[in-house]
């Protein structure tokens, strides 16, 4: 009789099965809620902190804050813009140019290894990438600048616009080369006149992507853009001079004594949430119009 | 000792003694009676038809086959059998499967039970590729909580001898279920769904993925295997279906054109269409 | 159609020598070169870090850098990592057993459970979630969580601890708020999507055919999760927990912002402590001294080596565990 206790009936099994949903149910709500917590504060709390003059002033010393004269992040905002820009200008064709490698020359003998330096690079700590980027140009050129933090940046997008812009491709069925290169095209050509057109929606997701991860990013822009208070007094200081970025701004402020500082610090916080998440969601809707067509 | 381990096994698993079904199904049917049996059978993907008002009985000990060119229902019919649409999110089914007598779609049926007494292998063979050999066999015993070793050793050999491979794995048992070669995967398959002793087996394509050599093989299990089961084959392979069936249903285009014996469909059917497809006209 | 035309005028032209096989040589060299400036990128990477951090590696040795428990910038100019290294690893392990099962079932949850529109919607969220930077949850976790923490949960246990056992104090800490157990906390709620999503694709890529066959021997949904669908995603989830557990290890921003950065041991449960990436932050603007910078460095390629060999065996078990067409590989 002993194997009859041991005999699950199925109102056992089922019950187990209901206790199971209900574990996992109530995981994704402990963890769904806190994070979903998380987007609410830096909404209420940079709301009350967003005014007029924090798009048009700059920040300027601790002073004028504290002194209730009007102060903004104007110069982190256009700063920012410059940094990522030229991230995307200095990332779009290396990322670019490897993934056609990886899915245009499928059996060329650099790909393998590529691809697993490639997935390790994106492994990588941002944070290294900074390090990378300060010694590669912040030390020859001696002063921190904006390129400086384009190119940190970069390193943390080219892998993944690799990585996305080789499936992107992938996904084009291969009929479409070969018919381009059945009437005598180039493979140059067929690529580029035909893969690539048609694989548009899944070449901007990828850049999206990167885009959105990249820009969050403080930790690479710390010791290579390094931050600014003020607006240079000529452009070319946005390229050549440090600048101040959203995301190690935000740092900075945040671990500020000054609370007229933090919540500003609060708006900054906001103005990046709504940049990347903006970023994102076009990202997800590209994709999702891409899957009906 | 095998009755005791018999009586035991009834105790364990809580199905009534198989045999026993049988017989009273015997009583109440005649030798040849009717296992299954589908009252207007309908099942739609969302809007479209799969197929469509099939009425079709599924006989004790005897091979039923269900031949058309592919794409005419004859799958959708079968995993109809056993309510394993009720995982495919837009299938909904309407019209009766009797099993025994009973619809296995009224609403106080489970879905659960039903899969234990009708048993299915798949087209492409399916072991659990982490499990080994032996727990691939007593895979469904394992999931009603039956731990007892010498129960599952028992069961485990005498479903691997039925689906005829115990010989070639008896010294590999723990080895991983997917180490095997595509044909013995299959006949794995097989032994996993006869070890839970179903009343009805369901086959769906079994050899379409296997080599000929491995194909006779599983042909000449159904030969066995009938004996002790109703089998309904679904198959695109006429000769097959000539060889291992009893009686053949032909399906087109989502409906059931013509059911009879297989001998005599074959030789003289009665539909134009069941007489083109047989020739080879189409299809 | 447009296409078709395109390619039309493509035919009329006259066939140049960029069209004969100049251009496609040219292509190919660009793409090569392109994926060459990845390998190069890498490669300098290790090369950049291990030569600026060089001169700690001398002065200490590589070891004797690993081993050293002193970091004084200030007047000894002594520089020892294992409180970074260890500070790192115990946060990023301690983060991920908090956050493997949550993610976990959060993956099979969607992947299985729930209703299409809804798992739709909760998978959107955990890669929303994911897209959120490390400095905003930083800015939460210093204005809210930790004073949250402090007051309900940091406070009341000290002060039990007080009364009842004083001996638990050092290992306690000091309940000012920011420290590793906050650290810990945020790390783990920040790998969490990362690790379900993960999770999420490794049960994507079950075939339905394992699921059908469980199903076919009478098992209930949860069985068949147990039997078909857990051990053949086993490698992806194993792999992507070791992808989050790298995630963790470089997490940088948030952990800066709430671990306290105390350099030296030791260490406690609710107290300040620093991480290799915590360090590097703090300090590296306002290093002055070539050996600390040289240090600090050294750090990041300590960082390296542990983020390398991560994503290797991240690859090497994705590859090993991997199951493909129902045959165990």
């Amino acid at each position: 009789m002993k194997s009859f206790a041991e005999n699950k009936t199925l109102f056992q099994r089922n019950l187990w099965d209901r206790f199971m949903v209900g574990l996992l149910i109530v995981s994704t709500i402990l963890v769904m809620v806190p994070l979903l917590i998380i987007i609410g504060y830096v909404i209420i709390n940079g709301i009350s902190a967003l005014n007029w003059e924090f798009f048009t002033e700059e920040l300027g010393s601790p002073a004028r804050a504290m002194q209730g004269r009007p102060t903004g992040l104007v110069h982190t905002i256009i700063g920012t813009a410059v940094v990522d820009l030229l991230a995307l200008i200095i990332s779009a064709p290396v990322g670019l140019g490897a993934g056609i490698l990886l899915s245009e020359y499928p059996d060329h003998k650099l790909n393998p290894f590529l691809r697993i330096i490639n997935d390790t690079l994106n492994g990588m700590p941002a944070i290294l990438k900074g390090l990378l980027a300060f010694a590669l140009i912040v030390k020859p050129m001696g002063t921190f600048s904006g390129l400086s933090g384009g190119f940190a940046l970069a390193f943390v997008m080219i892998p993944i616009i690799a990585r996305s812009t080789e499936s992107a491709l992938m996904n084009i069925p291969w009929s479409i080369r070969e018919a381009g290169l059945a009437i005598g095209l180039p493979r140059w050509r067929v690529v580029l006149s035909t893969v690539m057109p048609a694989a548009k929606t899944g070449l901007v997701t990828g850049f999206l992507i990167s885009f959105a991860r990249a820009a969050g990013e403080a930790a690479p822009l710390m010791f290579t853009s390094f931050g600014n208070n003020y607006l240079p007094n000529h452009w070319t200081g946005m390229i050549f001079g440090p600048v101040d970025t959203l995301p190690q701004r935000l740092y900075s402020l945040a671990i500020s004594p000054y609370k007229e500082w933090h919540a500003m610090g609060w708006a900054a916080g906001i103005v990046l949430l709504v940049f990347v998440i903006t970023l994102f969601v076009t990202a997800r809707l590209l994709t999702r119009e891409n899957k009906y067509n | 000792m095998e009755i005791i381990l018999k009586k035991k096994k009834m105790a364990v698993t809580g199905l009534s003694d198989k045999s026993e079904r049988v017989k009273e199904g015997i009583q109440k049917n005649g030798f040849d009676g009717i296992r299954m049996e589908t009252r207007n059978l309908t099942v739609k993907y969302g809007r479209v038809t799969g197929v469509k008002e099939i009425s079709l009985p599924v006989y004790n000990e005897k091979v039923t086959a269900l031949i058309g060119p592919s794409g005419c229902g004859k799958t959708t019919f079968l995993r109809a059998l056993n309510r394993m649409h009720d995982l495919t999110r837009n299938a909904t089914v309407t019209g009766e499967v009797l099993l025994d007598g009973n619809n296995i779609y009224h609403p106080k049926v489970n879905p659960v039970t039903i899969r234990r007494k009708i048993g299915m292998v798949f087209q492409k063979p399916t072991p659990f590729p982490t499990m080994s050999i032996f727990n691939n066999v007593v895979a469904g015993l394992k999931l009603v909580g039956i731990r007892n070793k010498e129960l599952l050793n028992e069961v485990c050999e005498k479903a691997l001898k039925q689906a005829a491979l115990f010989d070639e794995v008896k010294d590999r048992l723990n080895s991983p279920g997917g180490s095997l070669s595509g044909g013995q995967q299959q006949r794995l398959s097989i032994a996993r769904a006869l070890a839970i002793e179903p009343e009805v087996l369901l086959m769906d394509e079994p050899t379409s993925s296997l080599d000929p050599q491995s194909s006779s093989r599983i042909e000449d299990l159904i030969h066995e295997l009938k004996k002790n089961y109703a089998i309904v084959i679904v198959t695109h392979n006429l000769q097959q279906a000539g060889r291992v069936s009893d009686n053949t249903g032909f399906f087109y285009l989502g409906e059931l054109i013509e059911f009879g014996e297989t001998e005599k469909m074959y030789t003289n059917p009665v539909n134009k269409r069941t007489e083109e497809y047989l020739t080879g006209k189409f299809g | 159609m447009k296409r078709e035309e395109k390619i039309n005028d493509v035919l009329k032209k006259p066939v140049g020598v960029i069209y004969r096989w100049l251009g496609d040589r040219i292509f190919l060299s660009a793409a090569v070169i392109l994926g060459l400036s990845i390998i190069f990128l890498s490669f300098s990477m290790a090369w950049v870090l291990y030569g600026e951090g060089r001169a700690a590696f001398s002065e200490f040795g590589f070891w004797g850098f690993l081993k050293g428990t002193t970091w004084d910038p200030g007047i000894q100019l002594i520089f020892g990592a294992l409180p970074f290294l260890l500070g790192t690893i115990v946060t990023s392990v301690a983060a991920l057993l908090i956050a493997f099962f949550p993610a976990i079932a959060i993956g099979i949850f969607i992947a299985e459970y729930a209703p299409r529109w809804l798992g739709n919607i909760i998978e959107n969220l955990v890669h929303l979630i994911a897209a959120i930077p490390s400095v905003v949850v930083g800015i939460w976790g210093i204005f809210v969580f930790a004073p949250w923490m402090r007051e309900t949960i940091y406070m009341p246990v000290f002060n039990w601890a007080t009364e009842n056992s004083p001996s638990l104090l050092p290992v306690l800490g000091n309940p000012m708020g920011y420290g590793m157990a906050t650290a810990t906390i945020v790390l783990a709620l920040m790998i969490i999507p990362f690790t379900t999503a993960l999770t999420r694709d490794a049960i994507r890529q079950v075939p339905k055919e394992q699921r059908e066959a469980a199903w076919a021997l009478g098992a209930t949904r949860w069985e068949v999760i147990r039997m078909a669908v857990i051990p053949y995603a086993r490698g992806g989830i194993l792999a992507g927990a070791i992808l989050s557990f790298g995630r963790a290890i470089g997490e940088t921003m948030a952990v800066a912002m709430l671990i306290g950065n105390k350099n030296t041991f030791p260490f406690s449960i609710m107290g300040p402590a620093a991480t290799m990436p915590s360090v590097i932050i703090n300090e590296f603007r306002e290093a002055v001294g070539s050996l600390h910078l040289s240090s600090l460095m050294a750090i990041g390629f300590v960082l390296f080596v542990i983020s390398l060999i991560v994503n290797l065996v991240a690859a090497y078990i994705t590859r090993k565990l991997s199951i493909s067409g129902g045959q165990a590989v």
